[in-house]
């Protein structure tokens, strides 16, 4: 198996044997995550495919500081955020002091397949289901978010609010599908 | 980047969603493949350019320094003719031993060889002479500022009678300039000596200069290499093929195969040449190039062997190979084309000084070496055909040449050069039987290094 570094280093002198070789091994990886930023599995291949171009268009100024993995995640993040950044534009902003932070109630999410949950991110609205990605998934700060998506940090907080509340219903409904089937 | 709002809410989906794994669809490699092949493309078609504007640049400064070079010169002897035209500016021309000269000189400069100043002539009257190194040319001291600017030196050209009538303290011109004048008919123009060549009026020394130059670089051998762009001159875009042009090959199933070259590619050369001097500035070369031409295909062809493996393929070679070709998804197909290729030139010696101009045309008998078709994807294998009945390139076709060659003396026996030039297949490179033309067409620029034989 190649090493990331002969990875990296035929990728950057456009070897097109170890493109692929590196695409086959993050592909899956890089599409769930695009799944989750994207409405449809269309979407998800688009970002997918533009992120990966981005990618080897880049890679010779790769410097090793950060994980691969990781470097490509930021790639593929910032494809998606820019494929929907035009929707961003459409969000309420909404003062800090209004947002009230609701409390956990225990959910068990282990009961739930993973296209489930792809599935359930995917319905939330565009705002929401960004936000929510970034904070709960990325572990990013609603400041960076703020910063990120060029919004308030009020927005932030309120859009993921919302997603959350969205969630917690819909994981609800669904519990409440299986319970009827158990 | 931690937040303290994050709770178990936010750490059960992010668990939920660590190393998750979805499976793209097959096609997505193919279309970011694509996309590379494209961007690829792009670059290297920036880089043709970057090339095209390198030699049209060169030509465009060759021609322009030359011009210069050669009309500076000739403008300031023409302004210093006139300047040192005696009140009578009419030239008359005068047989030999006809007149005395009188008192006119050439000045002449050491150091730089311009021609500086002269005194007021006695005479009036401009002659022709025929200068014989054996009259005596008497250097005179003019005036004491004159002197102290020494090395400059001022000749004076005489007649017998009068130089017999001057200074014993006279010196006899040096030998060197004597002998570049040998011979040489002369119109003078009050103190300005010029030469009748039928050109426009140089300074003696210029012409001394240049004479100096003809006579030291007779024969040489150079090395170069050269890159540029590559056009392959087919006589229409795209080859699409169907069933009926190629009745030997089995297509599987109804589509119709098509192989589109770009429009341009790359072409690199390396050679060596040998010239000779046949007359002043008249130059004969010949040599011997490797050349490599270079250009993409989109593709859906791809044949089959008999062992069942599947090789790139372009519909040039329809009517030539019987193994199968199938019609598949498209893909990119690198075609490189090698070629040795033996110019014959002439050349013409524009500017033969430390800094050198020539313009060279002639023909080449391009013989074919091979042809390699490789899927860039790397899927199919490569294939790879020299010349025979099965290619459906010519064995051996003819190009057009024409270039210039920009040079700088380096050293007694060395020069480097520029060459930008262009080179035209006047004949198609492919058969007649292949249904298609091609009359490539390269632009490129080189860089030669040669040898002068003493």
């Amino acid at each position: 198996m190649l090493s990331e570094k002969e990875l990296i280093k035929g990728c950057a002198e456009g070897d097109r044997t170890l493109q692929k070789a590196l695409y086959e091994r993050y592909c899956r990886k890089m599409m769930a995550i695009c799944m989750r930023y994207a409405r449809s599995t269309q979407e998800a291949e688009d970002i997918l495919q533009e992120g990966f171009i981005k990618v080897f268009n880049n890679i010779h100024a790769f410097r090793s500081e950060a994980k691969l993995e990781t470097w490509m995640t930021r790639i593929i993040i910032n494809t998606a955020l820019n494929s929907n950044r035009q929707k961003l534009y459409m969000l309420p902003m909404v003062d800090v002091n209004e947002i009230q932070i609701q409390e956990d109630e225990g959910l068990n999410l282990s009961e739930f397949n993973l296209s489930e949950l792809i599935s359930m991110v995917q319905s939330l609205p565009d705002g929401c289901r960004i936000v929510f990605n970034l904070f709960a998934i990325e572990g990013y700060g609603h400041k960076e978010i703020a910063e990120m998506l060029t919004i308030s940090e009020g927005t932030s907080k309120s859009q993921y609010n919302r997603a959350k509340s969205l969630l917690r219903a819909k994981l609800i409904q669904e519990e409440g599908r299986y319970e009827r089937f158990k | 980047m931690k937040d303290l709002s994050r709770q178990r809410f936010e750490e059960d989906w992010k668990n939920a969603f660590d190393n998750a794994e979805v499976e793209p669809s097959d096609s997505i490699w193919s279309n970011i493949e694509l996309d590379l092949v494209k961007s690829e493309q792009g670059s290297m078609k920036r880089q043709i350019v970057f090339y095209k504007w390198l030699a049209a640049a060169s030509v465009f400064l060759v021609v322009l320094l030359g011009g210069l070079f050669y009309f500076s010169g000739t403008e300031k002897t023409d302004q210093l003719a006139l300047k040192k035209e005696s009140p009578d500016k009419s030239s008359q021309e005068a047989p030999i031993d006809k007149g005395v000269v009188g008192s006119e000189k050439i000045v002449e400069s050491n150091s730089n060889q311009v021609i500086k100043e002269s005194t007021v002539s006695n005479s009036t009257k401009s002659e022709t002479k025929r200068f014989d190194p054996k009259i005596k040319m008497q250097q005179v001291l003019t005036s004491p500022l004159e002197i102290q600017e020494e090395p400059q030196k001022e000749v004076l050209i005489a007649d017998k009678k009068e130089s017999e009538k001057i200074d014993p303290s006279e010196r006899v011109m040096s030998s060197t300039l004597a002998s570049l004048i040998e011979d040489v008919p002369a119109v003078v123009h009050g103190s300005i000596v010029i030469p009748r060549l039928g050109l426009p009026a140089m300074p003696a020394s210029f012409m001394a200069s240049s004479k100096k130059q003809l006579t030291t670089e007779d024969t040489w051998a150079s090395v170069g290499v050269s890159t540029g762009s590559y056009n392959p001159g087919y006589g229409s875009g795209g080859r699409v093929f169907g069933l009926a042009a190629s009745p030997q090959t089995s297509y599987s199933n109804n589509k119709t195969g098509y192989s589109n070259p770009s429009s341009v590619g790359s072409a690199r050369s390396a050679g060596f040449a040998v010239s000779t001097r046949v007359f002043e500035r008249w130059i004969i070369q010949g040599g011997a190039n490797y050349i490599n031409q270079s250009v993409d295909y989109t593709s859906n062809y791809i044949s089959t062997s008999p062992s069942n493996q599947s090789k790139a393929f372009v519909a040039e070679y329809a009517d030539f190979l019987s193994q199968g070709v199938t019609i598949t998804t498209p893909y990119q197909i690198n075609s490189a084309i090698e070629v040795v290729s033996l110019p014959i030139q002439t050349g013409y010696l524009i500017i033969d000084r430390r800094i050198g101009w020539q313009l060279n045309t002639g023909v080449a008998a391009d013989f074919f070496v091979k042809n390699t078709l490789t899927d860039q994807s790397g899927n199919a294998n490569r294939f790879s055909q020299g010349a025979g009945e099965k290619s459906p390139y010519r064995a051996m076709s003819w190009a057009g040449l024409f270039g210039t060659e920009l040079s700088y003396k380096v050293g007694k026996q060395y020069r480097i050069s520029l060459t930008p030039g262009m080179r035209y297949s006047v004949n198609s490179v492919l058969k007649s039987t292949s249904g298609q033309v091609s009359n490539p067409m390269v632009v490129d620029i080189g860089f030669r290094f040669r040898y002068i034989f003493k």
